[in-house]
């Protein structure tokens, strides 16, 4: 409470600060710091060098990537939480701290929604439903009805309980009436290399990890997290159009701490747009698991929007599926 | 044999390349130096450098970062070995024997043996991974959670003869090794053990909070506690290089280190951690003497230097040919191939072969460029030593508050360091060694996280560890190992007391 308090003085004062003379005239005068509450080299933080080296040629200050890893992404939104709102710090946050934590960690140290204002949404991140090549199952259905005959007999490899691949493989199985047994895994390797040696069937990861097992033919992708199929696997069916309430997905967002001026964070999300749409940026995204952002959502307003939905639909999913934070 | 050629000369053709070369030597010089900082070990040197090479083409950008991973690996025992901090789990061990030789005036003989077993053992390491990184491959997914498992019961035992004291209290440090290891976010279930509320302690305490204190603090502490101890330290230097006498009883330690060292390198999902504590459990088992272990024995550093760095260098083919990194270094190497455009994995080896033969080529000629670079610094670090402890102290306290700050940001880190120094100190005191806890917490994570796997997996049978053939022969090798290690104390222990 006291945070959230000291939250709402600073907000007064930012929008005070903004009514001053045209803040994003000559911003930024300085380096910028954008936080990455995932360890270097993770996805999130492969994207977040990609788009921030663009920045920092469009806007002529350096854009520098602060790796702020932990806790499950709490370290990292909280030490932006604090910072200061004058439009040097931002951060590349991930779905699970926006709208995951809420739900499953007691007494969160950050509110998603009152410490921070969105930027831009910048990509969405695909997971992949896949199976080890003996299994008898070429789609979705298949699976649930292999699982079917013989219940509880098909384990499947996830991040953990309350993390993006457990939540979707808990949703099938609640959705679908399968009894999958979930094994947790902390390291994506493990994970990788169990389900290509057999022990665990099936698995739910990230497309960018998985993509040279796909195409190697030792790992076979049945189905695509979410409601969209994806160009880099076209005949691959989304989970969604089977399953119809589990649409949960992976994306990345840009937020800044509450009371950030506004036409900072206009002239932001602008230039994320123009770096997401810059041609080199388009071509390798698909390849690393990512797909970029179009339209509305890469604006404040936009991502807002994008947030509330996914905030309000998570909360339901994960309290459907009985998860109480701890 | 013929294409094994060809590859290896366009490896070589690629690595020799005047850029190449520049940034190998970059590499092995900046991760030496910052290798050498206590508490900076690989995984945060190359974090902090990453950004550094995405300007690169990919080959020089991955030559750069092994070269970083190499150097640091080799700096780290630099510091293990003089002031007695581990950076890393992997030179806990040289940190054993090798600061006992710098106590005993002997530092140079120990920087030397250790950089001449990594080279070996590198350039053993390096030639296997050409030959045989493909078919090796096969093996590493014969190893599942069940078979890990028992492997890491195995390493249990070797910290039990780790111990140069009373067996019972190397067991006792044990647990508590075990027991720290839970500290964090329960795997299964997403919830919180002994966490306090407090997100620093959610994802369990660092490996290099814990060594730092109960190390590198405690050995500065107790060091304070006896001021005569450093003029011993101080007033002999002694000849910079191993003897002759020295290089014959390192020979077959490090040709033993190199051969445990690759084989567990091989193993994803870490097994490299294993490979100097067993090369250590080995030498002293093998040791006309074992009780000069602890006290300085050269074979100590020989041995577990050369599977340290044979370890880390096979660690390199799950990475190469199967895309799985084996540990937190590795992983960064897939972020940083990743952000160069390279998804690792099999198809690396074929689709882009000028940069799989270049870094296997490269790794070769990083650890000639490291023996090079090495030699002539072992008698600055020796001169290191020299300087008063009044100065040299609190350089080194501040050098490992900077350094662990570094790695994950927290200032809680930094208390933490200055709490398990004084935990440390205290044990010491007590006559509890360290060592033991550190390996049972390094293996106590890897245990819990591959049993509650394996139970899963076996849907709660218990059987599926003697069943499962590798299994089954991991545990037999650990409890012949058991008995082979308390047997003799238990008979001391009745002689000791009969002659009462």
């Amino acid at each position: 409470m006291l945070i959230l308090s000291r939250r709402m003085a600073l907000a007064g004062l930012g929008a005070l600060v903004a009514c001053g003379p045209a803040a994003a005239a000559d911003w930024p005068q300085k380096p910028v710091t954008v936080i990455v509450p995932q360890a270097a080299g993770n996805s999130p933080d492969v994207l977040c060098r990609i788009i921030t080296d663009k920045l920092s040629r469009a806007l002529g200050q350096q854009f520098v990537v602060d790796n702020r890893p932990g806790a499950a992404n709490v370290v990292g939104m909280q030490s932006a939480a604090r910072a200061a709102n004058d439009g040097y710090t931002f951060v590349f946050a991930t779905s699970a701290a926006l709208v995951t934590n809420p739900y499953t960690i007691k007494n969160l140290s950050y509110d998603p929604l009152k410490d921070f204002v969105p930027v831009a949404m910048v990509a969405k991140s695909h997971h992949l439903l896949l199976v080890n090549p003996n299994v008898k199952a070429n789609s979705l259905a298949e699976l649930i009805a292999l699982e079917k005959e013989k219940p509880g007999s098909l384990s499947v490899a996830v991040d953990g309980p309350r993390n993006i691949s457990g939540l979707i493989a808990q949703a099938i199985n609640k959705q679908a009436g399968t009894k999958m047994v979930l094994v947790p895994y902390n390291t994506i390797s493990n994970a990788v290399q169990d389900s290509i040696s057999g022990r665990t069937p099936v698995t739910i990861q990230s497309a960018s990890v998985v993509e040279p097992f796909i195409k190697d033919g030792s790992l076979r992708a049945i189905a695509v997290a979410g409601n969209e199929r994806i160009s880099t696997h076209p005949d691959v069916p989304a989970i969604a159009e089977m399953l119809k309430s589990v649409e949960l997905q992976g994306w990345f967002m840009v937020m800044a701490p509450v009371g950030t001026p506004a036409d900072i964070l206009d002239r932001m999300s602008k230039a994320i747009a123009a770096a997401i749409a810059e041609p080199d940026v388009k071509e390798r995204a698909p390849g690393l698991g990512f797909e970029l952002a179009k339209g509305e959502p890469i604006s404040p307003s936009g991502a807002k929007a994008f947030l509330d939905a996914q905030y309000a639909y998570t909360g339901t999913v994960i309290k459907s599926l009985g998860i109480e934070p701890n | 044999m013929d294409t094994l050629i060809s590859n290896l000369s366009l490896g070589f053709s690629v690595a020799l390349g005047l850029q190449n070369l520049g940034l190998a030597f970059v590499g092995c010089m900046v991760g030496t130096l910052i290798g050498v900082l206590p508490g900076v070990g690989p995984v945060a040197t190359i974090a902090m450098l990453l950004p550094v090479t995405f300007s690169l083409d990919p080959v020089g950008a991955l030559i750069m970062l092994a070269g970083i991973y190499y150097g640091a690996q080799y700096g780290g025992s630099t510091t293990a070995i003089l002031v007695n901090i581990p950076g890393e789990a992997t030179s806990v061990v040289t940190a054993l024997d090798g600061h006992a030789m710098a106590r005993r005036g002997r530092a140079g003989a120990a920087l030397g043996i250790a950089a001449i077993g990594s080279f070996f053992a590198g350039t053993v390491a390096t030639m296997l991974i050409a030959a045989l990184g493909a078919p090796l491959t096969k093996a590493a997914l014969l190893f599942g959670p069940t078979e890990y498992f028992s492997l890491m019961v195995m390493g249990l035992i070797f910290a039990v003869v780790l111990a140069g004291g009373s067996i019972l209290k190397a067991l006792a440090m044990i647990m508590l090794g075990l027991l720290l290891s839970t500290v964090g976010t329960d795997l299964e279930t997403g919830d919180q053990r002994m966490t306090f509320g407090q997100p620093f302690l959610w994802d369990g305490i660092d490996f290099a909070v814990l060594a730092m204190g109960v190390f590198g603090i405690a050995e500065i502490l107790r060091n304070l506690g006896q001021p005569e101890d450093r003029d011993l330290v101080r007033g002999t230097i002694g000849r910079l290089l191993p003897s002759q006498a020295e290089m014959r009883q390192s020979l077959a330690p490090i040709l033993r280190g190199t051969l445990l060292g690759s084989a567990f390198g091989i193993l994803p999902g870490n097994g490299a951690v294993l490979a100097p504590f067993a090369s250590y459990a080995v030498e002293k088992k093998l040791a006309a003497d074992p009780s000069r272990f602890g006290k300085g024995a050269i074979e100590a550093v020989a041995g577990p230097e050369s599977a340290n760095n044979a370890g880390a260098q096979t660690s390199f083919i799950p990475l190469l040919t199967l895309g799985i990194p084996a540990n937190a270094v590795m992983a960064l190497m897939v972020g940083a191939m990743t952000i160069q455009g390279i998804i690792p994995g099999p198809q690396v080896m074929t689709g882009n072969p000028s940069l799989f033969w270049g870094m296997i080529a490269s790794m070769w000629i990083g650890n000639l460029m490291l023996l090079v670079i090495n030699l002539p610094l072992v008698g600055v670090w020796v001169k290191l030593l020299q300087v008063p402890y009044r100065l040299l102290f609190p350089v080194i306290l501040l050098f490992c508050c900077i350094g662990i700050y570094s790695i994950n940001g927290q200032v809680t880190d930094v208390l933490f360091i200055g709490l398990f120094g004084l935990a440390g100190f205290i044990l010491i005191r007590c006559g509890f060694e360290p060592a033991p806890m550190l390996l049972g917490f390094v293996l106590g994570k890897l245990m819990e996280e591959n049993l509650r796997r394996a139970l899963i997996l076996s849907r709660g049978s218990l059987t599926t560890f003697v069943t499962e053939p590798i299994s089954a022969g991991l545990l037999a090798v650990s409890s012949i190992l058991l008995v082979a290690a308390i047997v003799p104390n238990i008979r001391r222990g009745r002689e000791e007391a009969f002659a009462e």
